[in-house]
């Protein structure tokens, strides 16, 4: 409430056209687009993995999964930099081969999906154990391979939790502050988020970083309503899992 | 165990073949995907996609003849629908057109009529008889129902914690019970009695809390369970032994239980009827013209040939 007290109003659409902002902006956007990208790719088959096949060492592959989730963002930072860093362990590999990662915009976008991931795929893992084993089993004897059934039936039935995760991981990316400082700094145009442009903003220019400011609460409140309105929906079609059935059956 | 012949649990070791070509088989090492077996698979609770309409569901299994399995379940009016618009017979038959859309060469039946409120059960036993009649498809059907068995089932294999206790018709697990099991899985009384052998063939049975000394054709000595079914047992007045016929061998091949009227319960047009340890049929005219009432005197009348005994060793 203070942040729109405090912020004249009429001002905010000028400020945010300050070019730190715009440049932050478009640094956020890119970087959380590819890195969304890359959660869902990677965490949607690691997440059906683990919720259907039980495996010595699973246990401790969910943990190391969720690890991020309690480890302060820093802390995730320096392991970033330990990892991909100059003189850290992938490092002289990446870098003979031209890579070099950190303060880069691509280590914002390894720094987001790191520290986010984890929000998708325990949502995800939770939405495929969902899925009745019997309509599966099912679709097996029916003739469908676990491609199809994967397609035809986890994925369509889990729909609605995964969104609901990755609504998450979406918001927990844009708020990413700490792994990020660390491993990727803070160069405007290259790696400067919006978050990270408050922190700057907040010395120089105290009324871009309320605009700021401003602009994420209206975004974050964005993304909670349409969690809570996927969380409402889901549960309103729980007995016919799939929202998209119900959807058609109301409107045709 | 219709998982396993579906491929969908591996059994620790045996052989899964159809004719020839051999599903499982642990020694040789042969396991084929559920996907590879040619098996229609209708499950306990249907297992319908709950996501698709009752057509996709058919179609999952095959596209070429859903139309004329719609028509054939009568349900092509619902083709459009949701499963979770269906009432509990027809997701039946959707999942059974949706088992036959692939064509299979063996059809599992988990429990099919389970999942059905008495009412229904009936009829939709009915129609899965006449069907399985008319498919003529190897098919393997899995109850905890004798009647069910009996109603859909050439033969019956009764299993109990995962061994075969007897494997026959419906006809012949009523006739020779293979154990205790089995007699109470086809609705038949079960009395703990000692035997002892007679010199002229079969032998007198003394029964368990003094219920009485009934005889049987079969010869046996010491500790023995006796088994008559309910249909066997006549129920008559209590002053009423003296039959007209009772010429002393009709006496001999007549058993007799005297006891009170424990309860009086219709089934299927005919009353049962318990007197003492035994449960016999009789109709509700005939008890109305003996005069026989909750509470009354009664007695159980069965022959001996009807008097089966089962080892106790079981």
């Amino acid at each position: 409430m203070a942040l729109f007290t405090q912020v004249p109003l009429g001002r905010v659409p000028s400020l945010l056209g300050d070019h730190v902002v715009l440049d932050a902006l478009a640094v956020t956007a890119r970087t959380t687009a590819v890195a969304n990208l890359l959660i869902i790719l990677f965490g949607t088959p690691t997440a059906y993995v683990l919720a259907t096949r039980r495996f010595r060492g699973r246990s401790l592959v969910v943990t190391l999964v969720e690890l991020p989730l309690v480890l302060p963002p820093a802390v995730a930072g320096i392991a970033l930099l330990a990892a991909f860093g100059v003189a850290g362990l992938l490092g002289p590999g990446l870098n003979n081969a031209g890579i070099i990662l950190p303060f880069s915009e691509w280590a914002v976008v390894l720094a987001v999906a790191y520290v986010a991931s984890p929000f998708y795929v325990r949502q995800a893992i939770s939405a495929f154990e969902a899925v009745d084993p019997s309509l599966t089993a099912a679709a097996r004897t029916l003739g469908a391979g676990p491609v199809r059934t994967f397609w035809r039936i986890s994925l369509p039935l889990a729909t609605a939790g995964l969104v609901a995760g990755w609504v998450l991981a979406f918001a927990r990316g844009v708020g990413e502050f700490g792994a990020t400082i660390v491993f990727a700094g803070n160069v405007q145009g290259k790696t400067q988020t919006l978050t990270l442009a408050v922190y700057e903003e907040l010395d120089s220019n105290f009324d871009v970083a309320l605009s700021i400011g401003v602009l994420l609460v209206v975004l974050s409140a964005g993304v909670l309503l349409s969690y809570k309105m996927i969380v409402s929906w889901r549960d309103s079609t729980s007995p016919s899992p799939s929202p998209f059935g119900r959807l058609r059956s109301t409107s045709g | 165990m219709l998982r396993a012949v579906a491929g969908l649990r591996r059994p620790d070791s045996g052989r899964i073949a159809l004719g020839e070509r051999a599903w499982f088989d642990s020694r040789a090492g042969v396991n084929l995907p559920p996907e590879a077996r040619s098996v229609g698979l209708v499950f306990q609770e249907y297992a319908l996609f709950p996501h698709m309409s009752v057509r996709a569901n058919v179609a999952f299994g095959g596209a070429a003849r859903v139309d004329e399995l719609l028509e054939r379940f009568g349900i092509a009016q619902l083709a459009g629908e949701r499963p979770a618009s269906l009432s509990g017979g027809e997701r039946q038959r959707v999942a059974l057109a949706r088992a036959l859309a692939r064509d299979p060469s063996v059809l599992l039946l988990d429990e099919p009529l389970s999942a059905l409120d008495a009412h229904t059960r009936g009829v939709v036993r009915g129609e899965l008889q006449q069907l399985l009649a008319e498919l003529a498809l190897p098919t393997l059907l899995v109850t905890h129902d004798f009647r069910d068995a009996a109603g859909l089932a050439d033969r019956i294999g009764v299993i109990v914690s995962g061994t075969l206790r007897q494997l026959g018709t419906a006809e012949e697990l009523v006739d020779h019970p293979a154990d205790a099991f089995v007699v109470a899985l086809t609705g038949g009384n079960l009395l703990q009695a000692t035997a002892r052998p007679l010199p002229t063939g079969g032998s007198e049975l003394t029964l368990d809390d003094g219920a009485g000394v009934i005889h049987s054709d079969e010869r046996a000595s010491g500790r023995v369970q006796v088994a008559v079914y309910p249909w066997e047992i006549g129920v008559r007045r209590a002053d009423d032994t003296d039959d007209p016929d009772e010429t002393g061998r009709g006496h001999e091949a007549q058993n007799v239980v005297i006891g009170s009227i424990g309860s009086l319960t219709p089934e299927e047009g005919r009353m049962r009827v318990r007197v003492g340890p035994l449960v016999g049929e009789s109709s509700r005219e005939e008890l109305d013209r003996l005069g026989l009432a909750r509470g009354g005197q009664a007695c159980a009348c069965f022959t001996r040939a009807h008097t089966r005994l089962i080892g106790s060793g079981h």
